[in-house]
């Protein structure tokens, strides 16, 4: 490896990434790019050792505690992307089941003449129960949508 | 052991279940870990230590309120950092003055006059390689001279392409090498001359 080949090597280093075995020959038999190399790594260290702040260590931990003791507890966050598969998965049911019903008459010989109330009740129980699970767990998102437009106070 | 010392002890995904779990107290120990570097961060975008002890509360209330979005793909500093990068960036836009990255950050430290020489020399080899570049792009070297970050966790807080860090960084350190170079031709016409 030619000398000006180790250094640009030595610079392309990524963070905690160790030296190629063609890197470490030539560091061994070079002291120039060795010594290089040294100094290199003896300067980060030192500069990631230097503390920029003169804070008090307490001030800052003890402003953060104080503020969020008085917010809730943080809590485990549905993605909307999550909602979206049962609400298609319902809103296709609504409309699909009665019409292929109709077309079909197949739930007619599955489900029986009275099928049509059946499905409505359980695509209704299904349609509140995902709108309960979903309002209760985006209320705080609600709080804040309302806020913004000055529908709530805080 | 006291309970102090066995927060201490607990790791940054421990602190955090302990968190989610109802226990606020163990968030102190995420705060007293990380709290430094957060608020090098803040000095580097505000240059005043009131701002950025500002900024450092603002960003562990912000990291407490997101925490259950932490899933653990990347390090917990890594998450806070990226939390405490674009708090910084909206806080710069909201505001009316455009201010470079602190040129001049205070470097406190103990430690012999090489350690010291050779930190003074880094920060001036960091300064010069920031100067040209656009504050956000400038902060990637930062990232990497001083919180030891690998290019990929540099690109995933600021968001820019890892060749583009790679550039930024590679310029840095050629800076460096030829001021290292310089201080050892220095120190070795001192002592010939002695």
């Amino acid at each position: 490896m030619r000398h000006e080949t180790a250094l640009r090597r030595l610079d392309e280093l990524d963070a905690g990434q160790g030296y190629s075995l063609l890197l470490r020959l030539h560091l061994s038999r070079c002291p120039d790019c060795a010594d290089a190399a040294r100094r290199m790594g003896a300067a980060l260290r030192a500069y990631r050792a230097a503390d920029s702040s003169n804070a008090d260590d307490r001030f800052v931990e003890e402003r953060v505690m104080a503020a969020i003791r008085l917010r809730p507890l943080p809590r485990q966050d549905f993605a909307l992307r999550d909602w979206v598969f049962p609400a298609a998965v319902i809103a296709a049911s609504m409309f699909l089941l009665p019409v292929l019903g109709r077309k079909t008459s197949l739930l007619d010989l599955l489900l029986g003449p009275g099928h049509e109330v059946a499905i409505a009740l359980v695509l209704g129980l299904g349609f509140t129960c995902y709108s309960i699970f979903f309002i209760a767990t985006h209320m705080s998102e609600l709080q804040t949508f309302l806020e913004k437009r000055g529908l709530r106070t805080r | 052991m006291s309970s102090a010392d066995q927060a201490q002890e607990l790791t940054d995904e421990a602190a955090i279940g302990r968190v989610l779990d109802g226990d606020t107290e163990a968030f102190a120990v995420l705060v007293r870990r990380h709290r430094a570097r957060v608020e090098r961060l803040g000095m580097s975008f505000f240059h005043d230590e009131e701002e950025a002890a500002d900024f450092a509360q603002d960003v562990f209330v912000k990291a407490y309120t997101a925490l259950a979005s932490f899933q653990g793909r990347s390090l917990f500093s890594t998450w806070l950092l990226r939390i405490a990068y674009n708090t910084a960036i909206n806080a710069r836009k909201r505001s009316r003055a455009q201010l470079p990255l602190d040129p001049e950050l205070e470097i406190v430290g103990s430690g012999g006059t090489d350690e010291e020489h050779l930190r003074e020399e880094t920060a001036r080899a960091v300064r010069e390689a920031m100067a040209d570049l656009p504050p956000r792009q400038a902060l990637c070297i930062e990232l990497f001279f001083y919180y030891d970050l690998k290019y990929s966790e540099i690109a995933e807080i600021t968001g820019f392409p890892v060749n583009t860090i790679k550039s930024h960084v590679f310029r840095a350190k050629r800076v460096l090498r030829e001021r290292l170079g310089a201080m050892r031709e220095d120190n070795d016409a001192a002592r010939n001359g002695a």
